[in-house]
């Protein structure tokens, strides 16, 4: 997976459940929202989120989003 | 002929004062007249010292005083704190009056009547009080969550004002949604939108006398007297948290942890031990999530709660475990419920033994609940059917569609959807459902709906949607759609635009044909044999 494909694939899971004006916008989820996010994550890239890995830092914004996703895929 | 009113006990009224007080009700606001009247926490010293007479119903209660008045008479002292925000900020009981008070009196300037619809935007901390303002106002309270613009539920419900956004200071915005605002029938409070098994959102319409009704049951075992400090983690638009949380801990003189914008499981759990959270009541999805969250943290670290309470789905035997060792110093409760019943039915703690044979638990004081079978007739103890609910705080009926409603109300209760049995000691026991309704992380999902709006994007020739079971998140949906390739990228656009979070699908799979058996009927083993294995 290049990180464009891991880009775009996070991408599309977020816009089912926010909708960031900008990569470095706030996400400004609800908890339902967090939990169905981490679970299409998980998922989409065979993943296992531990309660650790669910935090504001990584899933504040789509970037940081992006960059967390792909530092356990790349 | 005197005047008099029956009350929905049965108790006949007669006095010029019953008279007086209906005028009021009535009347502009039920402001003036009230002060001949029992004054409630208002009226501080007066409240102490007044004896309520237990044989008035609480609708003729209602009529003399306001829903601030009937909701708090057992509150606490009005410095205590009524509501806490998660940065800290603390609104007392009396700050609390003051500004549902004056956010009420917006309303009545701007033209709100009572049995008109007022709807709010619950996304704030703010937004309760101004959901208790829309009471108070004695309008009927429509909940609805911004984010979800384009579901058309505003259109549907015609409410003549929409709340935008509120202060604690009592401040309200609003917007008028609609241009022929309708008119509801008197003493309806909550106008409550869940997905129906036709596939449409049903307005599920519940009176402030059955609220009230489930509020004081819920009480009856919910130990929210001794353990006040109630975290409130799930959107308001929920009647679990509106009613089962929100309003019984005022009730109660408790004190509301605002945590509704804090949706991270770590964060969740840090802020209940800064905020001294006492009682927490949760769907098993988020339950899970913060038990995983606290398994991380030592247990000195974790909240110390005196009670867990689940509700929303069915809470597994890992979760009700796992639960137990977290929090190993809390009552751990399950419940049963659906807004329906506005919402709680029944409840069990972990001190009976029908928590960890996982029941439900035993209807609540004044609630009765049996098994029917298809064609209505009541079941024996122990035989499977449909649940049917009787006692006051069932629902009126939905919102335009009387077929619907007279479908479900019969024999004067509710026949729920949900199936189980009731055993020889009145202990509940769901095993689900068999009209396509499922729950994601606690919320109520049609599948027909899912698939209505997936059918309806041009060049779907065909759609089908499975619901596979969850650990997690209860259960996650799996689209199958006949058409072309390209064809996903509108499909997500519009279920973005046109279905809540939870029924959203996890997966969208194109195919060129969708499986059909000998029969030439859809194949769902196929379905659900190709729904456990991925890919996207």
């Amino acid at each position: 997976m290049t990180w464009d494909e891991c880009y775009r694939s996070v991408r599309e899971l977020v816009l089912d459940y926010a909708t960031p004006e900008s990569d470095d916008a706030p996400l400004a989820l609800d908890s339902l929202a967090v939990v169905l996010l981490v679970e299409a994550i998980e998922d989409r890239f065979g993943l296992t989120l531990g309660a650790k890995d669910v935090t504001p830092e990584r899933f504040g914004s789509l970037g940081a989003l992006v960059r967390f996703v792909w530092s356990l895929v790349s | 002929m005197s005047a008099h009113w029956v009350l929905t006990d049965g108790t006949r009224v007669e006095s010029d004062r019953a008279q007086a007080c209906r005028k009021t009700t009535l009347g502009s606001a039920g402001r003036g007249g009230r002060d001949d009247c029992f004054r409630g926490p208002r009226d501080w010293q007066h409240h102490w010292d007044m004896q309520v007479q237990p044989s008035l119903c609480k609708t003729w209660m209602m009529a003399m005083r306001g829903f601030l008045d009937t909701l708090l008479m057992t509150s606490g002292a009005p410095t205590h704190s009524a509501l806490t925000t998660a940065l800290g900020e603390t609104l007392t009981y009396q700050a609390l009056i003051t500004a549902v008070e004056q956010a009420a009196d917006t309303l009545r300037e701007a033209g709100v009547q009572p049995g008109q619809i007022v709807a709010v935007d619950t996304r704030s901390a703010a937004a309760v009080l101004a959901m208790l303002a829309v009471l108070e106002a004695g309008a009927t309270l429509m909940p609805w969550d911004g984010r979800q613009n384009d579901l058309g539920l505003l259109e549907t419900a015609r409410p003549v004002k929409l709340i935008t956004q509120a202060s604690f200071e009592g401040a309200i915005t609003l917007a008028s949604p609609c241009d022929n605002p309708r008119e509801l029938a008197p003493g309806i409070g909550l106008l409550l939108f869940t997905s129906g098994s036709t596939g449409r959102p049903k307005g599920v319409l519940l009176s402030l006398d059955g609220l009230m009704a489930n509020i004081d049951a819920i009480l009856s075992y919910l130990p929210v007297r001794k353990f006040p400090r109630t975290a409130l983690t799930l959107p308001l638009s929920y009647s679990y948290a509106f009613v089962g949380q929100a309003l019984v801990t005022l009730r109660a003189g408790g004190t509301l942890l605002m945590m509704q914008d804090l949706p991270f499981p770590a964060q969740q759990l840090s802020t209940m031990r800064a905020l001294d959270a006492s009682g927490l009541s949760g769907v098993p999805t988020s339950l899970r999530r913060l038990c995983e969250a606290a398994l991380d943290m030592p247990v000195s670290e974790r909240p110390q709660l005196g009670y867990v309470a689940s509700a929303g789905a069915p809470l597994d035997q890992a979760t009700r475990e796992r639960l137990g060792e977290v929090f190993p110093y809390a009552r751990r409760f399950n419940q049963y419920g659906l807004t329906e019943a506005s919402p709680r039915v029944a409840a069990c703690s972990d001190q009976e033994p029908a928590f960890h044979a996982g029941s439900v638990g035993r209807p609540l004081p004044g609630l009765t609940v049996l098994a029917r079978d298809p064609q209505g007739t009541p079941l024996p103890p122990g035989q499977t059917g449909t649940l049917w609910i009787q006692g006051p705080s069932i629902m009126r009926g939905y919102l335009d569609d009387e077929t619907g409603s007279s479908k479900v109300l019969i024999e004067g209760g509710l026949l729920s959807g949900d199936d189980g049995w009731v055993d020889d000691a009145g202990y509940i026991f769901t095993v689900g459902r068999q009209d396509g309704l499922i729950k994601v992380a606690g919320e109520r999902v049609s599948l027909q709906q899912v698939t209505a709006v997936i059918q309806a994007v041009a060049g779907v020739r065909e759609a089908a949607v499975v619901a596979r079971p969850d650990s997690m998140v209860d259960h996650y949906l799996v689209a199958f759609v006949a058409g072309d390739p390209g064809i996903i990228t509108a499909i997500k656009a519009h279920v973005r635009a046109h279905l809540p979070l939870a029924g959203r699908p996890r997966r969208i799979v194109v195919v060129e044909h969708l499986p059909r058996n000998a029969r030439d009927k859809l194949d769902w083993q196929v379905l659900q044999h190709l729904a456990t294995e991925g890919g996207t």
